[in-house]
């Protein structure tokens, strides 16, 4: 659950690329490649207390995905993630975990875009997302399990003034809701409470995310905030195992690098270096987080840039 | 004259006693109410607890209870619906719902410390961090059965008191009063519900007393939901109340020398356990936690159990595991990593399944909640689904005493110890490996609940060999840890199979405490008197329930008979558990007659039935023989009762000057006597015995008794209410003849 936690805190850097920010991938182009993050912590919140685990030790989560955000229209993206996780803890008895988690898709649509003052333009972005496990992995084995089994759909609406010489500020929000859980275990105990079923209801989640920096001519730098405020779910108890329904809340900070490769024939290729930590946190990690990404552009006949 | 007219009779019994009286099947749970004569545990006897007789019915105290509860009834908050509503189910089937609860919250290790040690809960400061207990597998199955068998025991003696002072329960007394939760004419004083609280409450702040609060609501909210729903009022309540807390006394006592204090150890004694493995030339085990954590209650196989003396302990315990140094030790070793690096999802779901670790009910209450429904459904009377929790919580108390003392006796590493490359997908318990916690509480349970509900048995054996391979497919467990915890589960599970077996409840005997098992088909009392109707109840008598399509009544139904000598009983009906019989007429003057039933199975069982010349009984709507009874207006179809109070009957209050007709047994001998089996021909066969009425105690002399023409055993009073007659929603009504005086019932009289 941590994990899956992270993985919402990973895919925000993920994600980052394209779905709550403020570019658009052109009309007929593919934008696609392989990200590979890596994610660890050897702190965590057991509700508000920050702790260490001899059971446990440095809990590694790495993520393999691939990526594409292809542009239907100038308007209109369709992004999709496929990621493959593993999951280890360094000290203990307890195995890692591994294999394809939570394929995820999204339309972002840009609703408004026209120039604001003199110095650059303001746009303005809606994105409707959803996830759904691609395996049936195990749910229950915090916080080794690589997911937590849940399908999801998430709204997100996205503000961004990018100016003329690059520099750009940009605010993002998403609310998410989650599908209940089937666990192979026929009780559970959470949030004061033992259910006798073994169907779980996921709270909804809210995240938001404020970025500024440079972007220019494929060239991108920025800093990144984000919250998340998981509405309901129990904390972690003292010794516990964490549960997948726990109110997982972080704060996080980013820095984001990307930059075209100047690779003779290969000018589309670009490389992308994330870094991400949880600053503050309940019920998760204190992790950090290291994605690094090489991401291609093809252009279709009809592309606009072709 | 046609007072006792063919028409009105048969219009009566197919509207309302065909239903609900004894010509045809009596389907109402059994109340067995021969319970307080059933075996003990802890207790001597009922008689150890002293229960004061409760005031009469018509006591102005008790009347005023009577008014407080039909003010209250008037005005039911939601929060009391509520109440109500989670009571309906059963108290028992509750409180072991909200024990699953208790434990799973309780149920964490204590954190370590900086410099790496841990400190133990204290019972003397529980709600200091780590709070008391850690509800591990050990104290939860201790746990379970000290409130499971102190609920048995306490409603044993509960049920022996309710039915020696009979007092009928509020909405049974008075029809202004709703039975917002059906009592099937159970006796309300004692409240079984508050005897329930009484127990819990007392037991649980002692096992979990920082949930006192919660235990305390939970107690109270049952003995509002029994006052409001019309099944006690609050007397009835605060006999029960004393009598559970006084057992509860009994049985705390026992908790605080029964050997768990000791059962945790010291650092000596761990070195001297580890030592004593390294002496008999093996590999000790030691925990695999970081830091190294206290071995979980190493002496918890010396705790007192229920069913066990500490020699059958050491009897039962298995032979040795292989040597840590064997071929087949490795061997063993070797198939745990080989079950994990070749896992299927389905073998972990498994694993995960029965992982029944930290935050859960652990492996005992697994067991509870997969009991649970079969108790739920068996419609089981209280006491009897308190004593089916009782049999398992003992059994599972004891298979943890048992599977503990192997455990440290022989002080077994676990394989991921013996192969540190061996990886878990479940957590590892702290505690030596030989031989499996899971296996031994699966066997032990299997065993007493197969025999309690047979139909289930297929299903519990194959959760119990699931709950044992899963601990292979955790990593957790050898193959051997699993094979030979389930044999010595059901071993340990056969001692408290064998009380099951001869404990009284499951037995035809008529005890001398009146607990007879062959009744009086109109008001469960015995003894019987021949001519009349009974109602034997015996297990497996039958596979389907079978009913006599015609008259004389057959002497065999789909194979089950049953005779007194060779005198075969006419049945009127034979249902898996019950048989409706014709006591033979040939049975007068005899005291006590040999009854043999025959099962469909050919399984035969025999038993003595208390008989008596005059054993008068009025027939009742609640077929329990208490409440309204199955009085009507003379000559029509209408019972003398509160208008609309009884759903699909057409009722109205008797005026006086009214002929009515009371239904009723046991009569005594009669002119013009019909051959057993068959129907009185008219009305010439009266009673010779004169039999006289009794309303609110006056006596009236009948106009009319006798057979009931065209019935079998069936009686009909008739009589004029006078005009002196008491007047009423409930008046109460009994029959008086050769002596003996029956059941009461209420009538409306206007």
């Amino acid at each position: 659950m941590f994990l899956c936690l992270f993985l919402l805190a990973t895919s925000v850097s993920l994600r980052a690329q394209t779905i709550d920010d403020g570019i658009m991938i052109p009309r007929h182009t593919l934008f696609t490649g392989n990200m590979f993050s890596y994610d660890s912590w050897n702190h965590y919140w057991e509700g508000h207390l920050d702790r260490v685990n001899g059971n446990l030790g440095t809990v590694t989560t790495e993520t393999d995905s691939w990526y594409a955000n292809y542009g239907i229209t100038n308007r209109l993206d369709f992004i999709t993630q496929i990621p493959y996780v593993w999951t280890n803890a360094s000290q203990g008895v307890l195995s890692g975990m591994q294999g394809y988690q939570d394929i995820t898709m999204a339309l972002k649509y840009n609703f408004l875009e026209r120039p604001f003052t003199k110095r650059g333009t303001l746009r303005a972005f809606a994105v409707v997302s959803g996830s759904i496990p691609l395996t049936n992995y195990e749910p229950s084995f915090q916080p080794l399990s690589i997911g937590n089994q849940s399908k999801t759909i998430s709204l997100r609406p996205t503000l961004n003034f990018q100016s003329h010489w690059g520099w750009f500020v940009n605010g993002s929000s998403s609310y998410t809701w989650r599908s209940v859980v089937a666990l192979d275990q026929p009780y559970y105990y959470t949030n004061g409470q033992l259910y006798l079923t073994n169907m779980v209801t996921m709270p909804e989640v809210f995240n938001y995310i404020a970025s500024a920096g440079y972007l220019k001519r494929g060239k991108m730098a920025y800093f990144s905030f984000s919250q998340q405020r998981t509405q309901g779910g129990g904390d972690i108890r003292r010794q516990d195992m964490p549960f997948i329904s726990n109110r997982i809340n972080f704060s996080k900070i980013g820095v984001n690098l990307m930059y075209p490769l100047p690779i003779p024939g290969l000018r589309n290729l670009a490389a992308q270096f994330i870094y991400g930590y949880v600053a503050d946190g309940r019920n998760i990690g204190q992790s950090t987080t290291y994605t690094t990404a090489l991401l291609y552009t093809v252009r279709f006949p009809g592309s606009p840039t072709r | 004259m046609t007072m006792f007219g063919k028409r009105s009779y048969r219009f009566v019994f197919a509207a309302i006693a065909c239903a609900t009286a004894a010509p045809c099947m009596v389907t109402a749970a059994n109340n067995d109410p021969g319970a307080g004569s059933w075996q003990m545990i802890v207790l001597s006897g009922p008689t150890q607890i002293p229960v004061p007789a409760p005031a009469s019915v018509t006591d102005p105290g008790y009347q005023a209870e009577l008014a407080s509860i039909q003010t209250a009834q008037a005005h039911l908050t939601t929060a009391q619906n509520n109440a109500i509503s989670n009571w309906s189910g059963g108290g028992t089937v509750r409180w072991n719902q909200i024990l699953l609860e208790l434990v799973a919250s309780a149920d964490l290790p204590p954190e370590p410390n900086a410099d790496g040690t841990y400190t133990f809960p204290s019972a003397a400061n529980p709600f200091a961090f780590p709070q008391f207990p850690f509800a591990n597998p050990p104290y939860a199955a201790r746990s379970y059965s000290y409130v499971a068998a102190a609920q048995y025991e306490a409603l044993k003696v509960a049920w022996y008191y309710k039915y020696l002072y009979n007092r009928p329960a509020p909405s049974s007394v008075d029809s202004s009063i709703q039975a917002l939760i059906p009592t099937n004419g159970l006796p309300a004083y004692p409240s079984e519900d508050a005897v329930e609280s009484g127990v819990a409450a007392a037991l649980l702040a002692i096992l979990f007393p920082t949930q006192v609060n919660l235990i305390n609501q939970t107690a109270a909210e049952q003995q509002e939901a029994a006052l409001l729903s019309g099944k006690a009022a609050p007397s009835d309540i605060a006999a029960g109340f004393a009598l559970g807390q006084a057992v509860a006394a009994i049985f705390a006592a026992r908790a605080g020398t029964d050997g768990l204090k000791a059962a945790t150890g010291t650092a000596a004694q761990w070195a001297a356990l580890a030592a004593g493995a390294i002496a008999n030339g093996q590999i000790p085990w030691i925990s695999r936690e970081t830091p190294p954590r206290p071995p979980m209650l190493p002496f918890f196989g010396q705790v007192k159990t229920w069913m066990m003396t500490p020699a059958d302990i050491v009897n039962e315990r298995p032979g040795p595991p292989p040597s840590t140094s064997s071929a087949q030790m490795a061997q063993e070793t070797a198939l745990v990593k080989y079950t994990l690096e070749n896992l299927t999802r389905a073998q972990l779901a498994i694993a995960t399944k029965w992982a029944d670790g930290a935050s859960s009910p652990t492996p005992p209450g697994h067991w509870n909640f997969i009991a649970e429904p079969y108790i739920a459904n068996a419609h089981f009377s209280e006491v009897r689904a308190a004593r089916a929790f009782a049999l398992l919580d003992m059994a599972l108390h004891d298979a943890a005493v048992a599977c503990w003392d192997t455990k440290y006796f022989y002080f077994t590493p676990r394989p991921e110890q013996m192969d540190p490359s061996i990886k878990t997908v479940i957590g590892l318990p702290n505690f030596p490996s030989y031989d499996s916690g899971h296996s031994t509480f699966s066997g032990a349970a299997t065993a007493v609940l197969s025999y309690l509900f047979p139909n289930g048995a297929t299903y519990f054996n194959a959760e119990a060999q699931e709950a044992a391979i899963s601990r292979l497919y955790g990593g957790i467990h050898y193959q051997i840890d699993n094979d030979t915890g389930l044999a010595h589960g059901t071993r340990v599970g056969g001692y408290t199979l064998r009380f099951a077996q001869q404990d009284g409840a499951d037995q035809p005997t008529v005890s001398a405490a009146g607990g007879g098992q062959a009744l009086d088909g109109a008001s469960f009392h015995s003894p019987v008197a021949p001519g009349s109707i009974a109602a034997v109840f015996q297990s497996g008598l039958a596979a389907t329930t079978n009913v006599a399509a015609a008259v004389p009544l057959p002497t065999a139904l789909n194979g089950v008979s049953l005779s007194f000598g060779s005198i075969p009983a006419p049945l009127f009906a034979a249902a898996p558990n019950q048989a409706n019989i014709q006591i033979p007429w040939e049975l007068q003057g005899l005291s006590s007659a040999v009854l043999t039933a025959t099962g469909a199975d050919g399984s035969n069982t025999t038993f003595s039935v208390p008989l008596s010349a005059f054993a008068p009984a009025i027939f009742s709507v609640n077929q329990q023989g208490t409440g309204q009874g199955l009085v009507t207006i003379a000559n029509t179809g209408t019972l003398a009762a509160l208008p609309g109070s009884i759903g699909g009957a057409t009722t109205r209050a008797a005026a006086k000057g009214d002929f009515i007709t009371v239904y009723c047994l046991g009569l005594g001998a009669v002119n013009n006597q019909p051959p057993t089996g068959a129907p009185a021909p008219d009305g010439t066969s009266t009673t010779i015995s004169p039999v006289s009425v009794l309303l609110n105690g006056a006596s009236v002399p009948a106009a009319y008794a006798g057979l009931a023409p065209g019935s079998v055993g069936v009686y009909q009073v008739n009589v004029q209410i006078p005009d002196n007659a008491p007047t009423g929603n409930a008046v109460a009504l009994a029959l008086s003849a050769g002596g003996a005086t029956s059941n009461a019932v209420t009538i409306a009289i206007q």
